[in-house]
């Protein structure tokens, strides 16, 4: 057993005697420490804060200098909740010191519940700095975005340190953007280069794709500009400064643009509007009007057409018009200008000019048109007298008046189910018809068959086109039929044909083709001309043939004319002075009864053709009376006449009645001429009557030797016979005189006879021997 | 059942490694009397820092009788009595008896002589720890739950008197 041991024994048991004899710490319980705290804390001599788990106390100087030191281990960035629970003190607290802190330290920000120091933002700055320098540019929003900071308060700070820690520049236009001058040197470069390079206008859109999403669209709109500016690219951005609508657009394709609109007016005298368009010109008559500023432009749908052109397609026009008398303008304008164009052209280049008719491309002067129809006019009473000779035009008044009829029949059965437009187009006619007829019905009709006739017209245009189709017709076909319709709107196919044609359009067409000014023109310009003509004809036609056929009638159905009545009521007037004057020849009781048979058979005669005249001259028809007539001396004249007793009264109130003749009509109404008209047509009936009638020829003879004997005219009727004969008893020789006595008894035996036997024989007898005689006597005396 | 405030204390103190008895090895029983030694040193520091200071204790030359007072603070008042024990032959699996001498008779949970009769878990307790136990552990694990529960009810009874000058000791 070693000594040692034991005295390290002994060490170890004093040891614990030293240990249990060493006075125990007086230690206080929590509660203890708690009240005496809070006792201080009461009475303020005591300024400490409680940790959150309330287990120890802490002083502010303490805190403050703990915040510090966690700040500057969390590398001078630290929320205050993270401080806070860090601290293992509550927030509000923290949060008390710290703005105690930020007073004394200014270095030090409160961001959004968050504690940056200027150390972190130095750091953060330079981080920035590095990579501005990497990629040229930085966006304060991306940063803002990943430093979780508020964009406001870096920019601020960024600010700062700007030309210090940060090497770069801030655009002017978005604060948010940084970028150093190279970058922006560098993209102006490129910029430049492809706007140099661009000749045509480009769409911004598409070069800012060029850059990827590298440069900002306001920094390449900035540089743009500059560029501009300064000149050193040529060209304008239009469209608005946002670059889904704006446009780069070169002067070089400016400069080309005037360069071709330019050339193209200097050597061709118009622009087209869809070449402009084609340029890339948005609105190529602004743009031309602009560039051409001192010429008066004619501005068409799909052209411009210069001064210059304008005034020679004028020149030339007016020039053709007068000479050959037509022109074609396609021919002087170029190829590109359409139909809308041309009207618009015609309508301003005609404006000063006259007498044109114009189809389509044509102008056509509207002299030569009248100068073509002259040309047929000398055909028309030709035809018209065939055409009513031949009895057509009878057959086609009848046909139409029958039509009419059949039509106002059918109207007046008809109920109202009938569309409505058929019926008003009746009414419209029957409407024209009255207006333009004036008191005759005819008119009426020729007005409703005009129409009809353009109808039937139509239809024979098409049926020689099946019939014998010439080629080029079948080609301008649209244009002919065109022109037809221009003059003729309405054409019924279903009414029966109701005029008689003149020429056919074709035939029209062949006869103007023989025309020299037309020589050269095209064919569709002669079937148009055809077209135009012989409407104008056919209705010149329609004139014609009806003055013909009224002259036709009058002649063949004693239809007569006022004229004509008149000029035979003269006629008659002056055989009544030359049957008065054969009167004179007899005296006593045979004179008063020729007188009254004269004014029986002729007076009346001549009262019926004054009444006529009377009427006509009044405007009234054939079935009023004199009644009708308007009150005054003629009416009451009239009536006087018709009821005289004897020739002087009535020769009296015939003056009255009939006006005066004419002095240069005078001649005509000679008495002589009629003495020998009416012997001449005495002569006629003589020989008629010669092989015929015994009686009558024994009565005519007589009668023309009376008038042959006296120079006068007698009317008397069969049984004056023998007192006639008696008369010129002392006016004929007597062998003359006795034939006549014979053939008087044979033919007074003859009509005793009866018809009887014999009367064949006695027939025989008279018409072989003495007629021949007695008209032996008539030619002697007539010669 | 041991509390908690036992089982921290128990917690705080080193355990032995030794298993010698006085009458073992004198070699050995040195060791392991350092090793007692060590245990209470620590044992008393760790109580008088955490201001739980109990016990006084002191021991012959050979570390076989232990003797020393121990106290229990109650509204103030500090009871104090005398503590005395010897160390078994058959130490160390064999608890130590501690007596207090002058409460004999003055409560059921004592032997004659003034042996405080500990509670059924120390004796298992000890014996499964064998020999990592020492005098430290048996104060701790023996005596002091045994104070803290038999000396309130004692004054309460009014077998145990607060001795007036008992502080001054």
């Amino acid at each position: 057993m070693s000594s040692a041991d034991w005295e390290e024994v002994k060490r170890l048991a004093a040891d614990f005697q030293r240990a249990q004899l060493t006075s125990a710490s007086q230690r206080l319980t929590e509660r203890n420490c708690i009240e005496i705290v809070n006792r201080l804390i009461e009475l303020k001599l005591l300024d400490v804060v409680y940790t959150s788990d309330g287990k120890e106390y802490i002083t502010p100087q303490q805190l403050v200098k703990e915040i510090q030191d966690e700040l500057y281990v969390h590398g001078g960035r630290l929320s205050l909740v993270t401080l806070a629970s860090n601290l293992n003190v509550s927030l509000s607290v923290v949060e008390a010191r710290v703005a105690d802190l930020l007073k004394q330290d200014r270095r030090i920000h409160n961001v959004l519940g968050q504690l940056i120091t200027a150390t972190f933002i130095d750091t953060m700055c330079e981080d920035l700095n590095e990579k501005l320098v990497q990629d040229g540019m930085v966006s304060l929003s991306e940063l803002s975005k990943t430093s979780d900071l508020p964009g406001e308060f870096l920019q601020d700070q960024i600010e700062k340190r700007l030309g210090k820690v940060i090497h770069g520049k801030v655009d002017r236009d978005d604060p948010n953007l940084i970028y150093t001058e190279t970058f922006v040197r560098r993209n102006t470069a490129r910029i430049r280069g492809i706007l140099s390079a661009i000749t045509k206008p480009t769409p911004i859109n598409q070069i800012l794709l060029k850059f990827g999403s590298n440069v900002p669209e306001k920094l390449f709109f900035g540089i743009v500009d500059k560029l501009i500016t300064t000149k050193r690219i040529e060209g304008i951005v239009s469209g608005g400064g946002s670059s889904r609508s704006a446009y780069y657009i070169p002067s070089a394709h400016t400069k080309a643009q005037v360069q071709w609109i330019e050339g193209f007016m200097n050597g061709n005298g118009y622009v087209d509007l869809d070449a402009a368009a084609r340029l890339g010109i948005s609105d190529p008559k602004s743009f031309i009007t602009k560039r051409f500023p001192n010429q008066h432009l004619l501005f068409l749908k799909t052209c411009v057409l210069g001064e210059r052109l304008f005034k020679q397609a004028k020149e030339q026009v007016e020039e053709s018009l007068s000479s050959p008398g037509w022109v074609d303008i396609t021919s002087i304008l170029p190829a590109s200008v359409t139909e809308q164009d041309l009207q618009i052209l015609m309508d301003e280049i005609l404006a000063g000019v006259k007498n044109t008719t114009v189809f389509d491309s044509i102008v056509v002067n509207k002299s030569l048109l009248e100068e073509l129809k002259k040309q047929f006019k000398p055909l028309m009473p030709d035809k018209a007298a065939k055409d009513i000779s031949s009895g057509k035009y009878i057959q086609l008044v009848n046909d139409t008046r029958a039509a009419e009829k059949k039509l106002k029949l059918a109207e007046l059965g008809e109920d109202s189910t009938r569309s409505g437009g058929k019926k008003d187009d009746r009414r419209k006619k029957a409407a024209s018809g009255k207006a333009g007829g004036g008191t005759q019905g005819r008119e009426t009709k020729t007005k409703a068959t005009k129409k009809k006739y353009l109808a039937g017209k139509k239809d024979d245009w098409s049926d020689s086109e099946d019939d014998n189709p010439p080629p080029s017709i079948t080609l301008s076909n649209s244009a002919s039929s065109k022109a037809s319709s221009r003059a003729a709107p309405t054409a019924n196919k279903n009414k029966v044909q109701q005029q008689l044609e003149f020429q056919s359009v074709n035939e029209v067409r062949y006869a103007i083709a023989k025309n020299e000014s037309l020589s050269e023109a095209p064919l569709e310009l002669l079937e148009s001309i055809a077209q135009i003509i012989s409407v104008g004809l056919q209705d010149e036609y329609q004139v014609v043939l009806k003055e013909a056929f009224d002259k036709f009638m009058s002649e063949k159905c004693g239809r007569k004319s006022q004229e004509e009545v008149l000029e035979k009521l003269f006629k008659m007037t002056t055989m009544f002075q030359l049957y008065v004057e054969g009167l004179n020849s007899f005296e006593g009781d045979v004179k008063n009864q020729l007188e009254k048979f004269l004014l029986k058979s002729f007076g009346q005669e001549i009262v019926i053709a004054a009444t006529t005249f009377l009427l006509m001259e009044a405007g009234l028809d054939e079935n009023s009376q004199v009644g009708d007539l308007p009150e005054g001396k003629v009416k009451q004249s009239m009536l006087a006449l018709g009821k005289s007793a004897d020739i002087e009264t009535f020769t009296g109130l015939l003056q009255t009645v009939v006006p005066p003749v004419k002095k240069s009509a005078k001649s005509t109404f000679n008495p002589r001429n009629i003495l020998l008209e009416s012997r001449d047509s005495l002569m006629k009936e003589l020989g008629v009557a010669e092989t015929s009638d015994p009686a009558l020829f024994l009565h005519i003879a007589s009668l023309i030797l009376f008038s042959l004997t006296s120079e006068a005219l007698l009317q008397a009727s069969g049984k004056f016979v023998p007192q006639i004969i008696s008369s010129l008893s002392g006016k004929l020789t007597k062998e003359e005189h006795a034939q006549m006595k014979e053939c008087q008894e044979q033919v007074v035996s003859l009509i005793k006879l009866k018809n009887g036997p014999g009367a064949e024989e006695a027939k025989e007898h008279l018409t072989t021997t003495i007629l021949p005689s007695i008209k032996n006597i008539i030619t002697n005396r007539t010669k | 059942m041991v509390d908690e405030a036992t089982r921290k204390s128990l917690s705080g103190i080193p355990l032995l490694k030794t298993k010698a008895g006085p009458k073992d090895d004198p070699k050995l029983w040195l060791q392991r009397l350092k090793e007692e030694y060590t245990a209470l040193i620590k044992y008393v520091e760790n109580n008088k820092a955490a201001g739980n200071d109990w016990f006084r204790l002191e021991s012959n030359k050979e570390g076989t009788r232990w003797f020393g007072k121990c106290w229990h603070v109650q509204d103030m008042l500090k009871y104090e009595f005398d503590v005395e024990f010897d160390i078994p032959v058959t130490y160390p699996v064999t608890a130590p008896e501690l007596a207090l001498p002058e409460l004999d008779g003055k409560t059921a949970k004592m032997y004659r002589g003034g042996k405080i009769c500990l509670t059924d878990h120390f004796k298992p307790l000890w014996a499964k720890n064998v020999p990592k136990f020492g005098i430290a552990h048996a104060m701790a694990l023996g005596l002091g739950p045994w104070l803290a529960v038999e000396i309130p009810e004692m004054i309460e009874k009014g077998a145990v008197v607060y001795k007036e000058g008992e502080d001054k000791k």
